[in-house]
């Protein structure tokens, strides 16, 4: 799973796992996976260069409300080539998130209480950006900090943005190998 | 010596849970008309009461829950908390509603059924509104089946009158400047405070914010002279970043207001008090400019229960609960235990 490369150096992946504490606001905890494959058309076109689709799925709690899970999948720009220090850019335009609030008591059209079901909550539109800084650990991987704001929509009848902090490890997986000299 | 080192921790344990057994601490949510109200429930149960927190315009239930909530509160009766339609962690999808004001109304309504059929339906309740809190929990009680659930109405500083607010406000600054000014080391600012507010027309809408400002500036002055002292509280801070969202507060506020919507129609329940039958219990602060103690003197002496009370707080602005804490709390308990 990782790759440690002829003479220790790691040449690009095509592609990354993340695994990343997300803190919505910086407190409010959760996690966040995600996966990056390097997209190997257009290898030609410099604005394809390092590009990768990702993929990502996160959760996280609002402290004594709600948990909200969400997923999307977008485009991910790493800087040229991944030295030492590193950033990407990541724009994710299909994104959902779920809210759930298991007790939820309804007030249906009778005006009579319903029992919640436990999965009560709501859908939305989740388009995201994200900036990372990235750091080189040995040869296994990346540590990783970002930061991604987000919006929600419809929230109430308007927009919710949201703030989330990762902090995070980036491993390569798997990795192409060198051939032997 | 082993078996009575566990014989303890038995009876510790069990103590413990006996001592929690009524203790409530959970969230529940409310769906009504497209929305899911955020509801915090804390509090002892053993007696069966419950206080219902209606909060003040721009605010959010949980910046209630301090000091005299739950040191006093909260160890007597279970308070409930909530946040109203549009404001900080209340989250719908709903088209703009055309009357807010009507709305929340209802979602009050609703939350109280939610609250009879979750808790019992022999549970008593009260209901409490500060501020913006107080038009919106006065005006549910004009409703008589919703009116008969509740066993007290507590008013805090509620803005009973917004037709004619601007106009006490800019009458209460002056007079609290008049007071002042002869006798204060900061004499020029009451002086700079009083003259400002002289020239400004309270009943044209347009000067609304500036009177506002000179209110401000009454209420820095008054911290300056050490007449009320309060500050944030570190539990208060915690409430507000930690379990509220402070960016959905600050944005669904900052888009919802509904107050300036309720400004606009002029609501006004001076009269409309008449039909509040059940106990009630006003509280203002002397020195609120925000909601003046005379409009809700005014409303106090039209409001229609023979068991009514009014209290003026000496030493306090707009938060009596949070400048004249000990006070507030013994104020409420004894009113509650009286009548529940």
């Amino acid at each position: 799973m990782l790759f440690i490369g002829v003479n220790g150096q790691t040449p690009d992946s095509l592609r990354y796992i993340g695994v990343s504490y997300l803190g919505n606001n910086i407190w409010n905890p959760g996690i966040s996976l995600s996966m990056d494959n390097k997209i190997q058309a257009f290898k030609n076109l410099s604005f394809f260069n390092n590009s990768f689709i990702h993929i990502e799925a996160n959760a996280h709690w609002d402290i004594g409300n709600r948990t909200l899970l969400a997923t999307a999948i977008g485009w991910k720009k790493y800087r040229s080539s991944l030295k030492k220090w590193s950033r990407s850019f990541t724009l994710k335009p299909l994104g959902i998130t779920r809210s759930f609030s298991p007790k939820t008591y309804t007030i249906n059209e009778n005006g009579n209480v319903e029992e919640p079901t436990g999965f009560e909550g709501r859908f939305y539109y989740n388009p995201s950006i994200e900036i990372s800084i990235l750091r080189k650990y040995k040869d296994a991987g990346y540590f990783r900090l970002a930061f991604e704001m987000s919006a929600l929509y419809p929230y109430n009848y308007y927009t919710i943005p949201l703030i989330h902090l990762k902090v995070g490890y980036l491993f390569s997986y798997p990795c192409k190998k060198k051939n032997d000299e | 010596m082993n078996k009575w080192f566990w014989l303890s921790i038995l009876i510790i344990t069990t103590w413990s849970c006996t001592n929690n057994r009524f203790r409530i601490d959970e969230t529940i949510h409310v769906r009504h008309q497209g929305a899911d109200i955020p509801v915090y429930v804390h509090g002892n149960s053993e007696n069966k009461t419950f206080l219902v927190v209606t909060h003040g315009a721009g605010s959010f239930g949980l910046v209630y829950r301090d000091a005299a909530f739950t040191e006093v509160l909260e160890e007597n009766y279970v308070i409930v908390y909530f946040d109203q339609r549009g404001q900080s962690m209340f989250e719908g999808q709903y088209d703009k509603p055309e009357n807010q004001f009507e709305l929340m109304t209802k979602d009050l309504v609703a939350l109280t059924e939610v609250l009879q059929y979750r808790y019992g339906d022999d549970i008593s309740l009260f209901l409490m509104g500060h501020s913006w809190g107080g038009l919106l929990s006065g005006n549910s009680l004009l409703d008589q089946t919703h009116q008969s659930k509740y066993k007290g109405w507590i008013n805090i500083a509620g803005a009973l009158n917004l037709e004619e607010i601007s106009q006490e406000r800019k009458e209460l600054i002056i007079e609290i400047c008049g007071s002042f000014k002869t006798q204060s080391e900061f004499n020029e600012q009451w002086e700079e405070v009083e003259s400002k507010t002289l020239l400004l027309d309270a009943e044209d809408s347009e000067t609304y914010d500036l009177v506002l400002e000179q209110a401000s500036e009454v209420i820095k002055l008054l911290g300056k002279e050490e007449v009320v002292t309060s500050g944030i509280t570190g539990e208060k801070l915690y409430r507000a970043m930690i379990e509220n969202n402070p960016i959905h507060w600050l944005i669904s506020d900052e888009v919802t207001r509904p107050i300036e919507a309720a400004l606009k129609e002029g609501i006004d329940l001076t009269m409309e008090v008449e039909n509040i039958k059940i106990p009630s219990l006003f509280i203002y602060g002397k020195y609120d400019v925000s909601v003046p103690p005379r409009m809700g003197q005014k409303a106090f002496e039209n409001l229609g229960s023979e068991d009514k009370q009014i209290e003026i707080f000496e030493n306090s602005i707009h938060h009596p609960f949070d400048s004249e804490s000990d006070k507030f709390g013994d104020l409420l308990v004894e009113f509650i235990e009286a009548r529940r």
